[in-house]
């Protein structure tokens, strides 16, 4: 059932039971995850990481018209900043200070808002949730319903507040619930003939890749929420059907509009590797009933990259994929078939939707090493240094850590990882990486000590 | 009550704490917040120009706060985090950060500190919450704090060295030119004999941060570095230096080296020697650019955007080598009402530019801009909209600086001046290519040619002038 009528979204925590701390093998994790409700564990030593904030912050950040205002400390309001200056991006902070902290902070709030519309004239403003606002209880809503009727455009509150969820994609379960409550049209008679792609993390040059395919198979689509403007999400509702770029970012949004206003949802996998591309293609194709033009299309892709791809680049070579589960299987697949032996993956986090993901592994060894955690460098340093793994690949910034425990980063960060073009980009980056990087090895962060122990060390059972 | 900040730069004081301790190689941080507070800092620096150090963003040991530790409290938490943090990672001393939330809690964060210490590891803490202040705020505190209690570590006194001096002011991360200017200021006063404790880089460790008791003088350059200077005076009676602004040229290491002099004896030989080496460098450079600087007139009106430091190093450096006018400073890390520090640089700024402004609000310093007619601005990248928009080069010096990766390339010094100076030189030059290729077309223009696409192109362009009528009064909002 639809929670649109909820104030704001669940956690992920507690909607689909997420769990963000296991550190063992694949069979084991499985066995975890497997019943109605998936336990919670904690760990006793952990290192900083994402939190919703910030997923919803970057995702909202690309949204055009809109204008975004952090509420709370001005330490928070620097997450503009890691937006590299993009042209006409401005954001605005609240600059609570201690005596906001006592007082309350709703007339900065006002009076942002007021700032924000008359500077910008955005077509919407959003306010961004901290932990200073969360724990001091501030009544945002009243400050929204105040104005709201006066500047004329929507107000509305992203719920975000750092601390009650341990899965930062809440972040962008919170960006859909509100969008849908208070953007999204819900004039539903009007409907058009474009495919809404949900996108909330990939870089541009993921969704450039998915465009492409789409612009030459004359299919009509739209980006949403990322790289959108506020019309576009307005008519969310009208597409003809939607699909997700990565299914534990997107599906809600795409199954919320589907029970909302009866937009078929087209299920599909991550677009990675030969299969996944093409898996994803094929049921796109299937609803649209173009299948013959897409089979042809991706006959003539694969023979043109079937030259280019190498089939044992990797040679034997032990690999460690770090990336959202719902990506590790096509990564895995990929590997496997250009002559890797995945021996372990670690990703953010495993709820009873995508833990469908691990069953998607049964071509590897039971006892893969599997780390689920946000981050934990840590945990995965114990397993690289122990397993003498030879390639770490990896979707996270920082990575450069793994060279000192005797790995080679592959990193995904700046290239196209979706679609044939992802293949083929994937497979030159690793012939480039093969024996490059041994001069930035150096001694490594963590004591020998820890690296004898099990990685679970610090992952324990969580006693309420 | 402090205000609205469009695009706030300067990050809060758990951040400033943070990126300054994560420079101190041997030290390991400790962020008692919630997950982000400490990524947020790492994201917005990365995105900018000086690297990463081996503690940072998902390397740093944090406790990452949930709500039951809003709830009943984070101290256990952080005793369990500390506890395990020196079991994994390898660290000589261990420091430990606060945060909004913990200090709305009221975590005892303190007494957490005690009991590890008790047990002989080498950790320190600091109290400072992210709404107490700006980087520039943290950057000071947690030095004081860390002087005020490793000591108490540290029992190993050591022996005084007459020659030492150590290094305040210089702010990794928020100088994008940090790592080069250490370098430069080490080279300067390397040159005459003595030895420099800079804390941070290649060159710096906790070692500096064990010897800075037994140095014989701290400079301060600049605000900030004021506190922890003063702490070790306080404690050690190492006296302290105060200066307005790192040196430009050889009058400037001159001045400097002979400030020194009143505490440290340096041989007048070996001064001499290097001073002349240094004017010479300097002729060399300078001499090479005169025909340049005079020819192209380069004496531009300029606007400067940046910490206070910089407007006072970089305005007199415009002045002086190309007879620029500062027609307005813009000093983003200055406080509304500072009742810490001693230093006053009033007349220093008076002498260098003709309006002051103090503001690190986006929409302020945009109308600031426009409003002063400066023909060059110096200022961070996120001045690049403004600039671009008048049509006005930019040479970027403070921060953020993105799109440009700065690693020990210096902006003061003798040596590190030469490349401010040729970036300036660049950024006319290319602005008066720009604007020589718009005089042509409106030759071409007058004798009948293209005529359709200029007029549409000042049609256009005209538009655009009369929505840039500047608004509202500059507030002061740091």
């Amino acid at each position: 059932m639809s929670s649109i009528d909820d104030r704001k979204a669940l956690t992920r925590e507690k909607r689909l039971s997420s769990l963000s701390h296991f550190h063992g093998t694949l069979e084991g994790l499985i066995d975890e995850t497997s019943g109605e409700e998936i336990k919670q564990r904690i760990r006793t030593f952990s290192q900083i990481h994402d939190d919703e904030t910030i997923y919803a912050f970057d995702v909202l950040s690309k949204i055009e018209d809109a204008a975004i205002i952090v509420n709370g400390s001005v330490g928070c309001g620097a997450l503009g900043i890691s937006q590299s200056n993009v042209k006409d991006f401005s954001w605005y902070s609240t600059n609570l200070v201690e005596r906001d902290t006592i007082l309350g902070g709703d007339d900065k709030l006002r009076e942002a808002i007021l700032r924000a519309y008359e500077e910008k004239h955005p077509k919407v403003i959003l306010i961004i949730g901290t932990p200073v606002v969360a724990i001091n209880n501030d009544d945002i809503n009243s400050v929204i319903l105040e104005l709201e009727d006066e500047i004329g455009i929507p107000i509305i509150s992203i719920y975000t507040d750092g601390f009650k969820t341990k899965t930062p994609v809440t972040g962008y379960d919170i960006v859909t619930h509100s969008l849908l409550k208070y953007l999204i049209s819900k004039n539903v008679e009007l409907k058009d003939n474009f495919i809404n792609i949900i996108s909330f993390s990939e870089d541009i040059e993921d969704v450039a890749a998915i465009a492409e395919i789409f612009h030459e198979l004359d299919i009509k689509f739209q980006v949403i929420p990322r790289f959108s403007s506020v019309e576009e999400i307005r008519r969310a509702s009208r597409a003809r059907a939607s699909v997700v770029l990565n299914p534990e970012e997107g599906d809600y949004l795409a199954r919320e509009l589907e029970e909302l206003y009866e937009i078929p949802y087209i299920e599909t996998e991550a677009p990675i590797g030969f299969r996944g591309t093409k898996n994803f293609l094929l049921k796109i194709a299937a609803f649209l009933n173009i299948e013959q033009e897409v089979v042809d299309y991706i006959e003539k892709v694969e023979s043109e990259l079937a030259q280019a791809v190498v089939k044992d680049v990797l040679g034997d070579r032990k690999i460690f994929i770090d990336a959202s589960l719902s990506r590790v299987p096509a990564y895995a697949r990929l590997f496997t078939n250009i002559g890797g032996e995945v021996v372990g993956f670690s990703s953010p986090f495993v709820d009873i939707e995508n833990r469908k993901q691990l069953k998607r592994l049964d071509f590897l060894q039971k006892n893969t090493v599997a780390i689920i955690g946000n981050g934990q460098q840590f945990e995965k340093a114990n397993e690289l240094s122990k397993n003498q793994i030879d390639f770490f690949f990896s979707e996270n910034s920082g990575s450069s850590f793994a060279t000192d425990e005797g790995a080679v980063v592959i990193s995904t960060k700046n290239k196209v990882t979706y679609g044939f073009k992802g293949v083929e980009d994937i497979v030159n980056s690793i012939r480039k990486v093969i024996g490059f990087q041994n001069k930035y090895r150096q001694n490594s962060s963590y004591k020998d000590s820890w690296k004898k122990r099990s990685g679970n060390w610090y992952v324990k059972q969580e006693v309420s | 009550m402090a205000n609205i900040i469009k695009n706030p730069r300067n990050g809060c004081a758990l951040h400033g704490a943070l990126q300054t301790v994560q420079e101190i190689q041997g030290v390991v941080p400790v962020v008692h917040a919630n997950a982000s507070c400490g990524v947020i800092n790492y994201l917005a620096n990365s995105k900018t120009s000086g690297g990463n150090p081996r503690f940072s963003g998902y390397s740093t040991p944090g406790t990452a706060a949930q709500e039951r530790h809003v709830i009943f409290g984070g101290a256990s938490r952080l005793r369990e985090q500390i506890k395990n943090t020196v079991k994994v990672v390898d660290g000589s001393l261990y420091i430990i950060l606060n945060s909004c939330e913990s200090a709305m809690v009221g975590d005892d964060v303190d007494a957490m500190t005690r009991e590890i210490v008790e047990q002989g590891e080498p950790v320190v803490d600091t109290l400072i919450a992210g709404f107490n202040g700006s980087a520039y705020y943290g950057y000071e505190h947690v030095l004081a704090d860390i002087f005020k209690s490793v000591y108490e570590l540290k029992k190993n006194e050591g022996e005084k060295n007459p020659r030492l001096v150590n290094i305040f002011g210089i702010i990794p991360q928020k100088d994008p030119y940090w790592q080069g200017n250490l370098e430069e200021i080490t080279r300067i006063l390397n040159g005459v004999g003595l030895e420099t404790n800079i804390f941070f880089g290649a060159d710096g460790g906790t070692e500096d941060i064990e010897n800075a008791r037994n140095a014989a003088l701290s400079i301060t350059f600049g605000r900030w570095g004021e506190l922890p200077a003063k702490v070790l005076n306080e404690k050690f009676e190492i006296p302290v230096i105060q200066r307005a602004a790192l040196p430009i040229n050889a009058d400037d290491e001159r001045a400097l080296i002979e400030g020194i002099e009143e505490y440290i004896t340096i041989d007048q030989e070996t001064k001499e020697h290097f001073l002349e080496k240094e004017q010479k460098y300097e002729l060399n450079y300078w001499s090479r650019v005169r025909d340049e600087i005079i020819e192209n007139d380069l004496g531009r009106t300029v606007a400067i955007v940046g910490e206070e430091e910089h407007v006072i190093r970089l305005g007199k450096l415009v002045q002086e080598v190309f007879g620029a006018e500062v027609v307005a400073a813009v000093l983003t890390d200055a406080l509304k009402k500072d009742e810490e520090h001693t230093l006053d640089n009033g007349e220093v700024l008076n002498s260098i530019a003709k309006n002051i402004y103090k503001t690190s609000d986006q929409k302020d310093i945009n109308d600031i801009i426009r409003q002063s007619k400066a023909e060059l601005v110096i200022g961070s990248s996120l001045e690049q909209h403004v600039a671009d928009k008048h049509g006005i080069p930019l040479v970027e010096a403070s921060y953020p600086v993105y799109h440009k990766t700065i690693l020990n390339h210096s902006s003061i010094g003798v040596r590190g001046i030469v490349g401010v100076i040729a970036e300036y030189i660049t950024a006319v030059k290319q602005a008066d290519k720009e604007k020589e290729e718009k005089l042509q077309n409106k030759l071409k223009e007058f004798k009948g040619q293209n005529v359709w696409q200029e007029h549409s192109y000042k049609k256009s362009h005209n538009v655009k002038q009369v929505g840039l009528v500047s608004q509202g009064a500059v507030r002061e909002s740091i």
